[in-house]
């Protein structure tokens, strides 16, 4: 029994001859099956001979260079940053950044559609100049109000136009909807917008203005509003156009709201106001 | 005999694949056109080419690709993915001084890798280890306990020193060529395969002496 049985036995040797069998043995797992092999080729050949005809390829799809990319990205940022900033201007009061952008637009939309619906565009724009007017005075801009009344008198001088050319009681349906638009202004944007209207009627009693579903007639006042203070001051531009309805007694004569008008804090609605009326006359 | 290299037994036993042998149909290109001159014949159009390119190198490529999976199916379904993409690819293959062989099996090196890939997530831990389905390509290739202990050594190889041995002595590439495939230097292969082949050794003689 010697201690060092266990470590002075000779290894075991690996024949190269067994290595060498079973690595044969190995290879010859390892060949492809004839079948597989012969079908593979068939394959093969057939994609080649169709690749090379052209013959059910499908189109190699080109990838897109760098400046394609480039360009692809900045048409699509551009195009989202335009329609992004259009939608925001739709909301934009006068004073802000985008209103000139809302106003070009309208000016592009009554170039670029046909003559029939200008008198639609006209009746849009001074609804969206009373609800303008509206959301000023909501802000208490009362400054902002009195030009927005000159605005309001413009697009209604404008609308007035398209009407009267307009066969009889064809544009009924815009005078019912402004006069609506009308009556749910507050209070003093309301009285800035009659004032503005009143001082067309003042200078032109024959033109009709927008009233109630009941056809009230126009208030005379226009002196005592804070825009129409300084209305009398303003020419009519006597364009001759013949007015189409008599005027007549208005729906619910209001007492006239002065008072709350030349309650704006910094009194622009008297003074800006009258300014811009004849500026814009 | 025990003096004799392994490395000088495996060479002859595994590598006399159709690389090295020449091709035996007629072409324009003459009957020991290399894989090279078939390769560019392919290229420029030549369909007898292309089916001599392949009978050059199916059995290299199915034989690296079945020492990499494994399983005879995958091998084959690998094998021909591996065609597929040298037919699709042959147009614009350029022979600038490099092995075509080369640039065909980094084509297959590449779907195994991706097929390895795809199956990593799914296959159990132990299925690699012990497969017990009854197709593995082991399972048919089982004709006795040594080549048994012989494929499972090669399994505890390193994933490189496999790749070494599979490219070189599966495909039957050359150290300069395999080093192509696998992006290194040739003489990084050498010693891949010095070592892979050192493991076997030690791996089987440790077999036998249990």
């Amino acid at each position: 029994m010697s201690l060092f049985r266990g470590t002075i036995r000779p290894p075991a040797v690996l024949s190269d001859e067994a290595v060498e069998r079973n690595l044969a043995a190995i290879r010859a797992e390892l060949q492809p099956d004839p079948l597989f092999r012969r079908r593979l080729r068939g394959e093969v050949m057939n994609r080649y001979v169709a690749a090379r005809e052209g013959i059910g390829a499908t189109p190699r799809r080109r990838s897109m260079g760098a400046l394609g990319r480039a360009v692809l990205y900045a048409t699509f940022t551009l195009a989202v940053t335009s329609t992004s900033v259009l939608a925001a201007s739709q909301e934009a009061l006068p004073g802000d950044l985008l209103y000139p952008l809302k106003r070009h637009v309208e000016v592009l939309r009554v170039q670029v559609l046909p003559g029939h619906l200008h008198d639609d565009l006209a009746a849009l724009a001074l609804a969206e100049r009373i609800s303008e007017l509206g959301h000023l005075a909501e802000r208490g801009d009362w400054g902002r109000v009195a030009i927005q009344a000159a605005a309001v008198q413009h697009d209604y001088d404008v609308f007035l136009a398209l009407v009267d050319a307009a066969p009889p009681g064809s544009n009924e349906r815009y005078l019912t909807v402004l006069a609506g638009l009308v009556e749910r202004l507050p209070d003093p944007a309301r009285s800035a917008v009659e004032g503005a209207i009143d001082r067309r009627s003042g200078a032109d009693p024959t033109r009709s203005v927008p009233r109630g579903p009941d056809g009230d007639p126009p208030r005379g006042n226009g002196g005592s509003t804070p825009a129409g203070g300084a209305a009398g001051g303003s020419s009519a531009d006597g364009d001759g156009v013949d007015a189409t309805a008599e005027p007549k007694p208005t729906k619910s004569p209001r007492p006239n709201p002065t008072p709350r008008a030349s309650r704006a804090p910094d009194g622009a609605a008297d003074d800006g106001g009258t300014d811009e009326v004849d500026g814009e006359q | 005999m025990r003096d004799r290299p392994l490395s000088a037994t495996l060479r002859p036993t595994l590598v006399e694949g159709p690389l090295r042998a020449r091709v035996r149909t007629a072409t324009g290109l003459g009957e020991d056109a290399s894989v090279d001159e078939l390769a560019m014949a392919a290229t420029a159009g030549d369909v007898e080419a292309v089916g001599r390119l392949y009978d050059a190198l199916v059995e290299p490529v199915y034989r690296y690709v079945a020492l990499r999976l494994r399983r005879r199916e995958d091998a084959e379904d690998v094998t021909q993915l591996v065609f597929e993409r040298i037919v699709a690819a042959l147009p614009r293959y350029r022979h600038n001084g490099r092995p075509f062989a080369a640039w065909a099996f980094r084509i297959a090196r590449n779907a195994v890798i991706d097929h390895q890939r795809r199956l990593r997530p799914t296959e159990p831990l132990g299925a690699i280890a012990e497969p017990s389905d009854g197709v593995l390509l082991e399972a048919l290739s089982l004709r006795d306990e040594e080549i048994r202990e012989l494929r499972a050594a090669i399994r505890c190889l390193t994933p490189d020193q496999q790749e070494a041995l599979a490219l070189r002595y599966g495909a039957g590439l050359s150290a300069e060529e395999a080093a192509r495939v696998m992006g290194r230097q040739a003489g990084t292969i050498r010693g891949l395969t010095f070592r892979a082949i050192e493991a076997l050794r030690r791996s089987l003689r440790r077999e036998q002496g249990a």
